[in-house]
């Protein structure tokens, strides 16, 4: 398929998408796509880009370059015929409104929407029905936003941080009901700094930095792309000394006293270190997780991992 | 009698919202809105409700008009009592249109609230055309509330001149909605688009003469006042509360300023909708 003909089949098609602000360029040519009954989980260092791509995608901003396409059409078409529903990070609510009264209105512009008190109930909100809009914490105010958004249940959602206000064990709750709600051919975006979340809800993981996809794949693909292994020992050694042994690709001290080696080829790496510091005890070898490769990610500079595709020039 | 009076076109040519006919290769394209205006009735119906909440709102439009009633109603003879009567009410009316209107709209622009809107199938023309239903709800009720003082309280005012109010009041409120809109549009922060708002307020109710009879006036700031739509609103009042006829010519610069403030209001919105 050539590069300019989006595929109407999915929910979501970015494709070469650039956008500049001013002489800043903050997009670099990126694709991202959403299928049909997709969870997918958009992560990235703040500053990435991951505002500015969901600003594209909902046509709030027109991109330099590149074609984007949601639900098959253009993104003012999918917004107007109410096919993609977003929660936007920053979003005031308006003064002397409750907010059933805002839940309901959202309800109300969406062709078919959930019940306004169920969309509350699923954000953790459900008590906050007959308050008044200025009475909210930030906390509230943003679940309440959250709910603005699943009250839509629309095709394609989009979640900025939707679990940012919410206690760990609401969070759990929170994605085992979403999970339900939405299942079926309805397609999942969501942005998250929980990587857990994004390990245990996504069924792709696409990381953005620096404007450019740095990686694309499964939750595991990705932790092992990126990761490898992880390695975990308490020696006399620091991180840095650390770094330099054979198979090791990064080292850093953690908190505990231990320090964290991620290995290209941890059976090698353990043995030299097992030699070379021979005090190093309370040694743990576990496969990285999506957090790992994120901390791995972010050492090395972000740049893109060879078994990767690489975003087109 | 005032039917030359239209309302200004802030609702004309908006963006297309759910009757854009989708391009082809939508194979997913089959769910449709069900009633394209539901969402627009659904958000007025919230803005007139958030309108009756708003205690500073109806301070301005109702209370002040009342108060400054009392105050100014100790001489004169029946007929004067009648005029600053239609000029209180008129006072109260177009309050209505900029207070609902031009500090609430930026608040909104300035928090994200219209960006989120214009995430969903609302077009933000919706969340303007909100405001300016709400203007003139607030000036209908500021209207009925003032002329029902002047009804049953010592101004003696009848029945049918407190009906033209009501319903003349709101239509020449189409003026300051159209500037409430434009004031919405144009400042960065809601403190200096309250302070305009409030300038724009008093400036143009003293310079109308709609606090001091405008024939006091000295000469040169008379003409000033025949310019200002607010003097033209307040000629309406008074024929209607005095038993005079109306003039076309009033009506017509106050349609004039409708189109204006309107137009300009609308460009204003265009160009800030698509920056962002």
């Amino acid at each position: 398929m050539s590069p300019t003909s989006p595929d109407p089949s999915l929910l979501l098609d970015l494709r070469g998408v650039t956008q500049r602000y001013g002489r800043t360029t903050v997009l670099h040519g990126i694709d991202l796509r959403v299928a049909p009954g997709e969870a997918v989980a958009l992560l990235g260092p703040n500053g990435a880009g991951k505002s500015t791509a969901v600003s594209v995608l909902l046509g709030l901003s027109r991109p330099a370059e590149g074609t984007v396409s949601v639900c098959g059409r253009t993104p003012d078409h999918a917004v107007a015929a109410g096919c993609v529903g977003a929660m936007l990070q920053d979003a005031g609510l308006p003064d002397n409104t409750k907010v059933g009264q805002l839940v309901s209105l959202f309800a109300a512009i969406y062709p078919d929407p959930m019940d306004p008190r169920r969309a509350l109930e699923l954000a953790d909100a459900a008590d906050l029905w007959d308050r008044g809009s200025h009475e909210l914490s930030g906390g509230q105010a943003q679940r309440v936003r959250l709910a603005l958004a699943l009250v839509a249940d629309p095709e394609l959602l989009i979640l900025d941080e939707p679990t940012a206000a919410m206690d760990p064990q609401v969070r759990r709750t929170f994605w085992d009901a979403l999970r339900g709600q939405i299942g079926g051919d309805r397609g999942l975006l969501f942005a998250t700094h929980h990587l857990d979340e994004a390990q245990a809800v996504a069924d792709r993981v696409v990381v953005l930095a620096g404007g450019r996809i740095v990686a694309d794949g499964t939750p595991a693909e990705v932790a092992a792309r990126a990761g490898g292994t992880l390695l975990r020992v308490r020696t006399e050694a620091v991180a840095a000394e650390l770094a330099a042994l054979p198979g090791v690709r990064t080292a850093v001290d953690e908190p505990d006293g231990r320090a964290a080696l991620t290995c290209s080829d941890s059976d090698r790496a353990l043995r030299v270190l097992l030699e070379t510091y021979p005090d190093a005890r309370e040694i743990e070898v576990r496969p990285a997780d999506l957090e790992d490769a994120f901390l791995t990610m972010a050492a090395e500079g972000w740049s893109a991992t060879p078994a990767t595709t690489a975003p087109e020039a | 009698m005032t039917t030359d009076l239209r309302p200004a076109p802030t609702t004309s040519g908006t963006t297309p919202m759910s009757t854009t006919a989708p391009t082809a290769a939508t194979a997913r394209s089959t769910r449709a809105p069900r009633r394209p205006l539901t969402p627009t009735l659904a958000y007025v119906r919230l803005e007139l409700s958030r309108t009756v909440r708003n205690p500073r709102a109806i301070l301005f439009t109702v209370m002040v008009p009342i108060l400054m009633l009392l105050v100014f109603s100790g001489g004169g003879d029946a007929d004067d009592k009648k005029a600053l009567l239609a000029s209180m009410a008129a006072y109260g009316a177009i309050g209505g249109g900029l207070f609902a209107t031009g500090p609430r709209l930026t608040a909104e622009r300035v928090s994200g609230w219209l960006r989120q809107l214009r995430a969903t199938p609302l077009s933000p023309t919706a969340a303007i055309v909100g405001k300016g239903a709400a203007g003139l709800l607030l000036a209908l009720t500021s209207a009925f509330i003032v002329g029902a003082v002047g009804r049953f309280g010592g101004t003696d005012i009848s029945t049918t001149a407190w009906i033209g109010l009501c319903v003349a009041l709101p239509l020449c409120a189409t003026v300051t909605v159209g500037l409430g809109l434009l004031v919405g549009a144009s400042f960065r922060s809601p403190e200096t688009a309250q302070g305009a708002t409030m300038l724009s307020y008093i400036g143009l109710s003293a310079l109308g003469g709609l606090w001091v009879p405008p024939d006091q006036f000295p000469t040169w700031l008379q003409d000033v006042a025949h310019v200002l739509p607010t003097f033209h609103i307040g000629e309406v009042a008074r024929a209607i509360t005095t038993g005079g006829t109306v003039g076309l010519g009033h009506c017509a610069i106050i349609a004039l300023w409708a189109v204006v403030l309107g137009g300009a209001a609308t460009v204003a919105w265009r160009r800030g909708t698509t920056v962002r």
